[in-house]
């Protein structure tokens, strides 16, 4: 049996690839391709969560950002500055559950500074 | 070369760590992917460290887990508590510390899990100190040879097998032979000799009906104002189980690196290597003998290294171990018996045949050794037990002839006969731990033969009254005794002549 490939090593390559400007379609096709071919497809979502990971290593940043109400644009600016790198691309989306303040994704790391957070913190007694 | 602007280092400098300040709200969080069976397995964290604290934020509070298996693609963790709430997308965060339980005095009298947390229903635990779970043993020249003793109050271990302090005693047996029982006699003489040596007692995967037992007896006896349990109980979490030796080493270290005394009791490693075989199967560590995982003995050995001597300049504290192993029908050559056997200093072997004879302890003669604590036996008892063990084994050698009787040579009839008197005074009952000068005077009579008039089934009689009449009659000669220097001749005649006289009314 061939050896495994590491998520990792996969994200890694497919990363490079897009930044090198081969088109993401076609890259994309490549990897829908093997993850069928060694019976992977139910990893999917965490090779995308690599591949953005691996993006970001080198300096393309994509932001989850989850608010209870829309975003102005200063705040937007801020969290540009915090999250840093070289292109920043952003998905926002409102989530009422959050009560308030701000969640900021980016692959590997979190900023939380949603009042739903600070009332787990509390409830754990961490405050 | 540029300038360099000294006038504006202070502030450079001060824009450096704002620039860096602002990314400070940043934290890494990884993923729960899959959960079950008290594991976790979780996408993201690289930076964990190994044996790194995590919070899982679960819908119903933070679960804390242990990163044992780090991998490209995920992180293996096992949770220190219930995985019920923890779910698959659950945010896992670093907790950034490594185990630490809470260590030092205020733990003393009290009952706890291996985190530290209170489970006798006393107050919170407010202790001073932490101490880390997992710790590197002393190195060489942190150490000192094992000299001091550390007496159990059992005649026939500090007699034949003394253990000293800063040695690992292994108490090895089938289920049922008496083998806590030593453990909580020694942890009972402590207090009634007065040693300060602090007690701690780890119950792996024990009935807590049994530790509930214990813990009273402890009370009734006054030990367990010296005394820190660790308690485990069958239904707990492998992970606790796996923790609670590591944990209670902690709680005793703090004792031995402050000048004092400790005495570990490991009840039982068989539990703790089937609980850490539970967690790596479910790890997916490959299996090897017995199903263990490769890194069984290291598992045992690093614990065990803990206890130690040490050396005048770092105190001259000490941490005495004494793990229990249970066997299978007597097999100690299994896998986990021979891999402590060869970690500790000795054993202490428990025979079924013996105990159900009556023998009780039922400590073998033939199987048991004591590799180190020769040079910590206490003088006085060092003096007068030196053929004992030779004595005993032989005895049971040729105890098959006794049925034989009068067909014997002289010699090995008063072989058979002493063998006989010494076995029967080497019984003691549970709960009851003998001081040194009650050792010496016993082994003593029946040793020179002054007993030897009196039948069998009359020693332990014969033993009774002649402690009592020395206590009554010099009590002085026997507190000079109890410190455990070899006795003068002086010494020696009184006892002989209370003997004496204490046999004549146990004689046929």
């Amino acid at each position: 049996m061939a050896m495994r490939i590491s998520r990792r090593k996969l994200a890694l390559r497919v990363a490079d690839r897009l930044l090198a400007g081969v088109s993401t379609k076609e890259t994309l096709n490549e990897l829908a391709a093997f993850l069928v071919d060694t019976r992977r497809t139910r990893e999917q979502e965490l090779v995308v969560r690599d591949i953005e990971a691996a993006l970001a290593e080198k300096g393309m940043v994509v932001a989850d950002i989850t608010s209870a109400f829309p975003l102005d644009q200063t705040l937007r600016q801020a969290i540009g500055q915090l999250v840093g790198g070289d292109t920043l691309a952003v998905r926002e989306a409102i989530d009422p559950s959050v009560l308030g303040g701000v969640r900021v994704d980016i692959p590997g790391k979190r900023f939380d500074g949603t009042i739903r957070r600070k009332l787990t913190a509390l409830k754990a007694q961490q405050v | 070369m540029t300038e360099i602007a000294v006038t504006e280092l202070s502030k450079n400098l001060r824009d450096a760590i704002a620039g860096l300040e602002t990314r400070e709200g940043l934290e890494s969080v990884g993923v729960v992917t899959r959960v079950g069976d008290g594991v976790a397995w979780i996408h993201g964290l690289r930076e964990a460290g190994f044996s790194e604290v995590l919070q899982i934020e679960t819908s119903t509070g933070i679960v804390e887990a242990f990163a044992l298996n780090l991998m490209e693609d995920e992180i293996g963790a096992v949770l220190l508590g219930s995985d019920t709430g923890v779910a698959a997308g659950n945010t896992v965060r670093l907790k950034g510390t490594q185990l630490e339980v809470p260590v030092g005095p205020e733990l003393l009298g009290r009952v706890v899990d291996p985190l530290g947390r209170p489970l006798d229903g006393g107050p919170a635990i407010k202790a001073k100190h932490t101490g880390l779970v997992e710790r590197e043993a002393v190195g060489v020249i942190g150490r000192k040879h094992v000299h001091e003793p550390l007496m159990t109050g059992i005649m026939a271990i500090d007699a034949m097998f003394p253990i000293g302090r800063g040695q690992r005693e292994l108490i090895i047996g089938d289920r049922q032979t008496g083998k806590t029982a030593i453990a909580i006699d020694t942890m009972i003489n402590q207090a009634k000799q007065k040693t300060g040596v602090v007690n701690v007692y780890v119950a792996i995967g024990q009935k807590l009906s049994k530790i509930a037992r214990l813990v009273e007896r402890l009370k009734q006896e006054g030990v367990m104002e010296q005394t820190i349990i660790v308690a485990t109980g069958p239904a707990d979490p492998a992970s606790m189980l796996y923790l609670a030796p590591y944990a209670g080493t902690a709680m005793g270290e703090y004792f031995r690196d402050n000048k004092q005394h400790a005495l570990m009791i490991y009840d039982d490693l068989t539990k703790h290597a089937v609980a850490y075989r539970q967690m790596s199967l479910l790890l997916r560590r490959p299996p090897g003998r017995e199903a263990f995982p490769g890194d069984v003995f290291y598992l045992h050995s690093r614990l065990l290294e803990r206890s130690s001597k040490l050396s005048d300049e770092l105190g001259a504290g000490s941490l005495t171990a004494l793990p229990i192993i249970e066997t299978q029908a007597g097999d100690i050559s299994a896998y986990i018996p021979t891999n402590v056997i060869s970690i500790t200093d000795g054993q202490i072997f428990m025979e079924t045949d013996l105990f159900y004879q009556g023998i009780r302890p039922a400590i073998s003669a033939g199987l048991s050794v004591s590799r180190v604590g020769g040079d910590a036996q206490t003088k006085a008892v060092k003096s007068i037990s030196g053929h004992l063990k030779l004595g005993l084994s032989q005895f049971r050698e040729l105890a098959s002839f006794a049925q034989f009787g009068s067909d014997l040579d002289e010699a090995t009839k008063s072989q058979i006969d002493r063998g006989q008197r010494l076995t029967e005074l080497l019984k003691q009952a549970q709960y009851q731990p003998m001081s040194v000068w009650e050792q010496v005077a016993s082994i003593y009579s029946v040793n020179e033969g002054l007993f030897d008039k009196v039948s069998v089934a009359k020693i332990k009689e014969a033993q009774a009254a002649l402690l009592t009449k020395l206590w009554s009659d010099h009590k002085e000669d026997m507190r000079t005794l109890n410190k455990g220097d070899k006795p003068d001749e002086k010494l020696l005649g009184v006892i002989k002549k209370a003997a004496i006289s204490a046999a004549k009314g146990f004689e046929d």
